[in-house]
């Protein structure tokens, strides 16, 4: 019964998988990518994590994905904003370089033997919100200090590219000879070229 | 009420992650400190405590990582090893140089907004703790979070310059590229723990993979891990990354990135290959593959660096070199776990050793010579806008012929000419490359050293043989506005960079002392004992 509910994750994921890259629509690309995350919560739950499924959902799911259809709609990517459709031989060559990645992890995962694998021992409480937080606060405490410092950093890295170029600080005070360079704020380099 | 959990480590054991945690601490205390400081003003306080961060947690290192006794701490996560110290030193003289050498970025830029943030310090510090939890990350997870910190902070800090959409352009590729190989680093990292069950480096290192079939997947997980730390020390085919992110940085930030990324990075690539060397994972294939990136990475960034003008985008490819002939070091390492090797025996742990020495002493003197020249450049900036053309360094020696000596030295030690901490860096890492059977790979490197001349000494040209003013190539049209050379008596922060820089590009290269050199070769033992 949990080989099929993996197999079925299984499918379902690559399938959204493949959708999320070849649409062009980035709305249909972020939905489908929320079926794969989806499928990935499924795949967690079959591995008898259940706290870790409950995360899937909450922050991928929700907030992550929430964000990025934000992010879609305040942009409203036109047609011809999106670039031109990359060249056929381009997405074979992608195409056959994915597929040969492919072949090297299953040859790699197909030879492999289940005896050498010593799977972490399935108690009561394996999964469990106090089974993670137990990990978390003992021996990946380390790393889980080390995140503070990383959100730390993208919080001022934030706060530096948020900068506007022309004004002193973010209240908003002109200063009186402002540069006379073109307003990057509106951003990428390249975004330029496209807009008349 | 369940019983408390008992902790897995001692707090004795949990002291020797201070290192880690200090530049953290120091960069929130730059933050907070930044509040206070008058707005416009020079950041001259915030550098001073950036620099004091760096030497504080210099000291706590040396004090904490390079004793004796028990390496492995907080349930072996991190290796607490003198190799994690001695490539530290490097990390932490970046970061201190840096930290004088950006202080007076837009100084005299009539928009504020160009000048130095106190964010910039805060960023740079927390760069530093990624960098040193990097070097002594013992498991994937910490590795993992560690190569994020650091890449995060660096991100931001490339794109620091708003007013320059180049400083954009050159972030987002550097993000967009970072976050694509952080997918190959993770994915190799899952597949190496569904063939060890552990991520505990030293445990899959004890693993006997080789006898078992999970070799293959072990390996194939190895792989992919090296892909993503070979594109963080921008080795080719992973390297596009490097002259746009380079050119578009702020000097400062260039020369933080192309040192502290590099040997944090390079202490990963390290600890992998003598892990999975000791499993009996990375044969023959992968040692066959480390050859040809690190030709093909010779090569190209040689060949590269030779018809550049911008000097941030010549010591990009620069950098991509060296990056080539540090890989030598590491092919070495690599070879010592070969059981094939027509030298197999106990002979290759020694030149594993004497190599792994080599790469530590070879970041160290690149390092240095790096955060020199781009110390030059930071003390060349004008109104925000970096020197963008090796002609605008026409004449320098006549005009502050202090900064032209340095920016010499450190061109001719990275050329690796000898009395320069560059010689003694390439000598080390090609006598080991010997040693393990490479001498093809050694030439190739000699010879595209030899190359490297042309470009270095471009620039040598330009600050010595041209008057201010004058074109840098015959035929050339002078410079309509060239830019002005002249001194700034008020930047002393990247002077005393450059000069520090300077003077340690000569000591290391005629006398690197006893000490030094024993912290190297301690270093080594530590990571091949």
């Amino acid at each position: 019964m949990p080989t099929l509910l993996v197999l079925l994750a299984g499918a379902v994921i690559v399938a959204a998988g493949i959708v999320t890259v070849t649409r062009r629509n980035p709305i249909h690309a972020a939905l489908s990518m929320l079926v794969a995350l989806g499928g990935v919560a499924l795949l967690m739950l079959a591995l008898h994590s259940t706290f870790l499924a409950a995360m899937q959902v909450l922050l991928y799911g929700g907030a992550i994905m929430v964000l990025f259809t934000f992010v879609i709609m305040l942009l409203t990517l036109r047609e011809d904003e999106m670039g031109p459709e990359p060249p056929a031989r381009t997405k074979t060559v992608a195409g056959a370089g994915a597929f040969f990645v492919l072949a090297i992890v299953w040859w790699a995962i197909a030879t492999r033997d289940h005896h050498d694998f010593q799977a972490p021992a399935l108690g009561g409480a394996f999964g469990s919100p106090e089974h993670f937080a137990r990990f978390l606060y003992t021996d990946y405490v380390v790393s889980f200090e080390l995140v503070t410092v990383l959100v730390m950093a993208a919080v001022a890295g934030v706060i530096v590219l948020g900068r506007r170029a022309d004004r002193e600080s973010l209240e908003g005070t002109r200063l009186t000879q402002a540069p006379a360079h073109k307003d990057p704020h509106a951003a990428p380099a390249g975004r330029d070229e496209v807009q008349p | 009420m369940e019983p408390m959990t008992e902790l897995p480590f001692t707090g004795r054991e949990a002291a020797r992650a201070v290192p880690i945690a200090l530049p953290a601490l120091f960069g929130l205390v730059a933050l907070c400190l930044d509040l206070f400081l008058p707005r416009g003003r020079s950041k001259g306080p915030l550098a001073i405590t950036a620099a004091a961060g760096a030497l504080i947690t210099a000291l706590v290192t040396l004090a904490l990582w390079r004793g004796g006794g028990e390496t492995l701490v907080i349930a072996e996560t991190l290796s607490a090893s003198s190799f994690a110290a001695a490539l530290s030193i490097t990390i932490l003289l970046a970061a201190g140089l840096i930290a004088f050498a950006g202080v007076h970025h837009g100084q005299d830029a009539p928009a504020v907004a160009t000048q130095a943030h106190g964010e910039f310090y805060a960023l740079l510090l927390f760069a530093t703790s990624g960098m040193l939890a990097l070097v002594a990350a013992n498991d994937l997870v910490t590795m993992f979070v560690a190569v994020e910190t650091l890449s995060i902070a660096v991100y931001a800090m490339t794109g620091m310059d708003r007013r320059r959409a180049r400083s954009a352009e050159g972030a987002m590729k550097y993000f967009v590229l970072g976050a694509f190989s952080s997918g190959f680093l993770l994915y190799g990292m899952s597949l190496l723990y569904g063939a060890t069950g552990t991520m505990d480096l030293t445990r899959i290192a004890a693993l006997p993979l080789a006898d078992g079939r999970n070799a293959n997947l072990a390996a194939m997980g190895g792989m992919l891990i090296m892909v993503g730390l070979l594109f963080k020390v921008g080795a080719v085919p992973y390297h596009s990354w490097a002259p746009d992110a380079y050119e578009g940085a702020p000097a400062a930030v260039t020369g933080f990135m192309s040192v502290g990324v590099k040997v944090a990075a390079f202490g990963a690539v390290l600890k992998v290959v003598t892990s999975l060397g000791e499993a009996k994972v990375f044969g023959a294939g992968p040692a066959w593959a480390l050859w040809l990136v690190a030709a093909l990475t010779m090569i190209v960034g040689n060949a590269g660096a030779l018809t550049q003008r911008n000097p941030r985008r010549l010591l990009a490819y620069s950098a991509v070199a060296h990056t080539g002939y540090v890989l030598i070091g590491v092919l070495a390492v690599a070879r010592a776990f070969d059981p094939n090797h027509p030298l197999a025996g106990a002979g290759m742990l020694d030149v594993a050793r004497d190599a792994t020495s080599g790469v530590i002493f070879y970041l160290l003197g690149y390092g240095v010579a790096n955060l020199a020249a781009f110390a030059v450049l930071c003390h060349l900036e004008r109104k925000g806008e970096d020197v963008d053309d090796l002609g605008d360094l026409a004449g320098l020696s006549k005009k502050q012929p202090g900064a032209a000596l340095v920016m010499t030295l450190a061109m001719v030690s990275l050329a690796g000419v000898p009395a320069t901490a560059g010689f003694l860096g390439k000598f080390w890492v090609f006598r080991a490359g010997i040693a393990a059977g490479d001498l093809g790979l050694v030439i190739l490197a000699l010879a595209t050293s030899a190359l490297s001349l042309y470009y270095y000494l471009q620039v040598v040209v330009a600050m010595y043989m041209r008057e201010p003013g004058e074109a840098l190539y015959a035929g050339e049209p002078a410079p309509a506005a060239p830019r002005s050379l002249d001194p700034e008596p008020r930047r002393w922060g990247s002077r005393l960079a450059y000069v520090v820089g300077g003077v340690l590009i000569v000591l290391l290269g005629i006398y690197p002392g006893e000490r030094l050199l024993t912290l190297v070769v301690q270093g080594a033992q530590a990571l091949l004992s």
